[in-house]
């Protein structure tokens, strides 16, 4: 019994960090990958403070999630349009745009 | 000496010929006369030709009228006067197109950054009188004042790092004043507000915390943050945390809601700690 209890206390545990992750990085090969997980959309852009925030298509995989790469190592600010409507997602880090709105904000090394 | 006073002043103003030629060349036709000399006047400041050029075409394909972009030209130039970075407004102007904002919205962002970056410029001469780390504060300031420190909250916390830093070497004061700073916009960009990490910054340094102490403090606070609506509870614990003597290598064992006195008892509260 107390050893089916840990277990379950183990599975809640881990399963909370990975519930509503939807939203995630990955530093590889002096590339960050930049994911998105919103399976019912049909195109994702990116924007970022990188370039004047120009329009950067994002590949979607099989299971839904949308990647973006860029160079690692800076800070960057960014949003998406998904589907045509702004999109931030729940970033750790985020900040006013002056216009209404937030976006994310991604910091090396943290 | 009379011919070689006009030689230098011919050989000073082919640069302005040739920038009027280029904007005349690479500005349509259709723009306004008053729009080019405005993009003329802003490049004759030091801005960079390509990027007033391609930012009053962009104004011109979105449709903006011509008071709006003489309105555009303005923020730059009075950016550029006050010695303020133009970059910042210059993106802020591309992310409002990509965001498919309205004109004059675009042109009230544009300002609200020159604005944000001006008040920062005064904050940071209050920190320090050397030019250059003044440059170096007033970014890390406005980074802070963007992630939501009011400016009652970023004067105090500008005079609380001056009185603390009055008796470092400029080196010193410098390297404190961009880490504090730093972890300031690490817990405002986590979503604590404004007022609790003004406090925390009070109270850590009358509890003496040093420069590493609050770029811990920042980092733990980042990592604690589950998310934006938990983090102002999570900044009030922090603060009361320090008040009572907990050392910043602690800190990140303080959940939200809840204090622990460092006697070890446990004081009332909505939350447990872990370790």
């Amino acid at each position: 019994m107390r050893l089916l209890l840990v277990f379950i206390g183990a599975f809640l545990i881990l399963s909370s960090g990975c519930a509503g992750s939807n939203h995630y990085y990955k530093e590889q090969d002096e590339q960050l990958h930049i994911y998105l997980k919103y399976p019912e959309a049909e195109k994702v852009y990116f924007f970022s403070s990188l370039d004047q925030f120009q329009p950067h298509e994002a590949a979607k995989n099989e299971k839904g999630v949308w990647d973006i790469s860029v160079p690692s190592g800076q800070e960057i600010t960014y949003f998406y349009i998904v589907d045509g409507e702004i999109f931030t997602p729940e970033c750790e880090l985020m900040a006013t745009d002056d216009l209404g709105g937030e976006n994310c904000i991604y910091l090396p090394g943290l | 000496m009379k011919n070689l006073l006009i030689i230098i002043m011919i050989i000073f103003s082919i640069p302005s010929f040739i920038c009027a030629g280029e904007i005349d060349d690479r500005l349509s036709s259709d723009m306004p006369a008053k729009v080019k000399e405005s993009a003329r006047q802003v490049i004759s400041l030091g801005i960079e030709n390509q990027d007033i050029i391609q930012m009053t075409r962009t104004m011109l394909e979105n449709k903006y009228t011509e008071q709006q972009m003489l309105a555009a030209h303005d923020v730059l130039i009075r950016t550029k006067r006050e010695n303020l970075p133009v970059d910042p407004i210059i993106n802020k102007f591309y992310e409002s197109v990509a965001k498919r904002s309205q004109a004059e919205q675009t042109v009230q962002a544009m300002e609200i950054v020159r604005s944000r970056y001006k008040t920062a410029s005064d904050f940071a001469g209050e920190i320090t009188q050397d030019k250059e780390q003044a440059q170096t504060i007033a970014q890390v300031i406005a980074e802070c004042m963007i992630a939501g420190i009011g400016n009652g909250d970023m004067h105090r916390i500008t005079e609380l790092l001056r009185q603390r830093t009055m008796d470092m070497n400029i080196e010193e004061a410098q390297v404190f004043n961009k880490g504090t700073l730093s972890a300031v916009g690490l817990m405002a960009r986590s979503g604590a507000d404004s007022g609790s990490i003004t406090e925390i910054v009070s109270n850590a340094f009358q509890r003496g915390y040093t420069v590493v102490d609050m770029e811990k403090l920042g980092s733990a606070f980042m990592k604690e943050t589950k998310d934006p609506s938990s983090a102002s509870m999570l900044a009030e614990s922090y603060a009361r945390a320090i008040k009572n003597g907990v050392p910043a290598d602690d800190i990140g064992n303080y959940k939200a809601g809840g204090s622990r006195n460092w006697s070890g008892r446990k004081s009332p509260g909505a939350g447990t700690h872990h370790n």
